[in-house]
């Protein structure tokens, strides 16, 4: 059992590193990765200086997004008791977007703020759902059927938005997926640096993750404060989330597929799943858009197109090998 | 422990316990019985603090209990809920470590006390053989075992069970049970638990509790309380009560 969850580690990094530099030395400009590692110390390569403008800040935003993205997903999966519960499906995402596409539209000169609001956004979303499951102590079905509900008004709306102000700066964002095109290093300090807080204070919060697995009121009688851990697991998550829907867009699936796997490989301690989450997310993003920019370049395709087209077949593939799925 | 005069119901609407009162002599086994829905299982959740009650107070030594901070209710009271969750592919060890949590923070290591009590509470239980593997793995009264054991880990006084032999057979019913009594013999452990059997209410508790809608009709030893006309009462039922020198006082229902 230890074997699997060390290869499964050690594949994904491996992968992870592979993946990071194909990605840097293929596309317009194409490279051998010796020119790259002499130009990245010597910085006298023109075409390397290029990459670390257009190439790199666009690989480092994948990498977080997709690490932010899966284990928002395994912190809502925790919180909620449901292997359902994602981001993107219950409508996190989609209220993060419509509130930052809101501040954008309406007030284009608090763009620095964009993070700020699509933290909003997503924490009324989740706590519509919370709010509005609640009554049935957290029936999962209900939930998510909730989650649908809410992620269908908000993006209803944000298209609403968009399609009226076809001329504003949004005009070229869909905000049902998302591009990485564009990207500067001001969108990666900020992904980098709210993206981490948000994945150590993951790390940090596994064990609450891990009591979670066990009904209320047992935790309840072992004196653990359930809504207190809840709550800040729930923040953790809504600002994982919120941040890479801002920077990176609407990814749905991805907190979704990621959890699924990293159980089926690891297991259900979080202390493991947490970070196999961050890694196996990371590289599903950044392969995904390294495909959608090489694939029939020069049109790029969405990574969240191609995360949802690779994505859907392998987790079927994955629960009709496993009957190990969550929990009982 | 002292119940004085609970009142409790859902959301203000219909009664669930009207003015229970009662006394738990520690030490002993108390066994709650009665028809489902008599509010037998509610007023489990009032006395470990999972429900607060519209009127009335628990007292635990000399505090209510809804005054204690909850690890330090969690040191006085384990609870084996009837029914329980956890993720498939935990084991036994860790299942019962969380015994623990009272006595610890989030980031402190494990002491050695943690692991005698963990030890002592799968040995108890029969368990210490079992203590690498996945919960999903063993059968329902290995399962109900590892939730005991758990309550045990937590080195309380008081232990709680909510129907602890409902959905078992026969043997695993008589083994929980004889497990029931052990503890309380051997451990001193003060012991409330609700039955469904009659019977089993009978030959393993000192004191039994029976309420029907709410209400305690009556209370005290077995022997002397549970009559023909109390199982009538609460239950409806028509028994005979048997008393035999070789296996003491049991009934026998007849219909209804």
């Amino acid at each position: 059992m230890m074997y699997k969850k060390i290869i499964s580690f050690i594949v994904v990094i491996g992968l992870l590193l592979v993946v990071t530099i194909y990605s840097m030395i293929t596309g317009s400009i194409e490279i051998t990765a010796g020119e790259l590692i002499t130009g990245l110390f010597t910085g006298t390569n023109e075409n390397v200086e290029i990459i670390k403008d257009l190439r790199l800040p666009r690989i480092v935003i994948a990498i977080f997004a997709g690490a932010a993205l899966s284990v928002s997903g395994v912190l809502l999966q925790a919180v909620m008791r449901n292997p359902l519960a994602e981001p993107g499906i219950i409508g996190v995402s989609s209220g993060a977007g419509f509130v930052s596409i809101i501040m954008i539209t309406f007030f284009p000169t608090l763009y620095f703020y964009t993070p700020l609001f699509s933290f909003i956004g997503g924490a009324i979303a989740f706590l519509l759902v919370y709010m509005f499951s609640w009554k049935s102590g957290l029936n999962p079905l209900r939930m998510i059927l909730i989650g649908v509900a809410i992620n269908a008004v908000f993006t209803g709306l944000s298209e609403f938005i968009t399609s009226q102000n076809a001329s504003s700066m949004m005009s070229g964002i869909s905000v049902t997926s998302s591009t990485l095109t564009m990207k500067t290093w001001g969108d990666v300090e900020v992904m980098v640096l709210y993206g981490s807080i948000g994945l150590i204070l993951s790390m940090l919060l596994f064990a609450w993750c891990n009591h979670l697995g066990l009904r209320d009121k047992t935790l309840k009688n072992l004196g653990f404060r359930v809504n207190r851990a809840r709550f800040i697991i729930s923040i953790v998550a809504v600002l994982l989330a919120s941040i890479a829907t801002a920077i990176a867009g609407m990814f749905t699936f991805v907190g979704l597929l990621i959890p699924h796997i990293g159980r089926t490989l690891i297991g259900n301690d979080h202390k493991l799943l947490i970070p196999f989450s961050a890694i196996a997310g990371a590289l599903l993003i950044l392969t995904a858009d390294t495909l959608g920019r090489t694939l029939v370049s020069p049109i790029e395709i969405p990574a969240s197109i191609i995360v949802a087209i690779i994505g859907g077949p392998f987790l079927i593939f994955l629960l009709r090998k496993s009957d190990r799925i969550y929990g009982n | 422990m002292e119940i004085k005069d609970i009142s409790f119901s859902y959301q203000d609407k219909i009664k669930r316990l009207h003015n229970v009162a009662a006394e738990i002599t520690p030490g002993q086994i108390t066994t709650i019985i009665g028809p489902n829905g008599c509010g037998k299982s509610t007023l489990l959740g009032v006395l470990t603090n999972n429900h607060q009650p519209q009127a009335g107070q628990v007292i635990l030594d000399g505090k209510a209990i809804n005054k204690y901070k909850p690890k330090e209710l969690a040191r006085k009271l384990g609870v084996v809920h009837q029914q329980n969750t956890a993720p498939a592919d935990m084991t036994v060890e860790k299942l019962v470590y969380y015994g623990r949590l009272p006595y610890r923070n989030t980031f402190s290591p494990k002491v050695e006390k943690d692991e005698e009590m963990v030890k002592w509470a799968l040995e108890c239980t029969g368990l210490y053989e079992k203590r690498n593997e996945a919960i999903d793995t063993l059968s329902g009264g290995q399962q109900q075992r590892v939730w005991i054991a758990m309550a045990l880990a937590q080195d309380t006084p008081f232990l709680f069970l909510d129907e602890p032999t409902s959905n078992l057979d026969m043997y695993y019913q008589y083994e929980i049970l004889e497990l029931v009594k052990q503890l309380c013999k051997e451990h001193g452990l003060t012991i409330v638990m609700v039955l469904h059997d009659i019977n089993q209410a009978i030959q393993y508790s000192h004191h039994i509790i029976a309420m029907k809608q709410g209400k305690v009709i009556k209370k005290g030893n077995p022997k002397t309380i549970v009559t023909k006309q109390l199982m009538q009462e609460v239950y409806g039922v028509n028994v005979v009560v048997k008393n035999e020198a070789d296996v003491g006082m049991y009934i026998v229902p007849l219909g209804i």
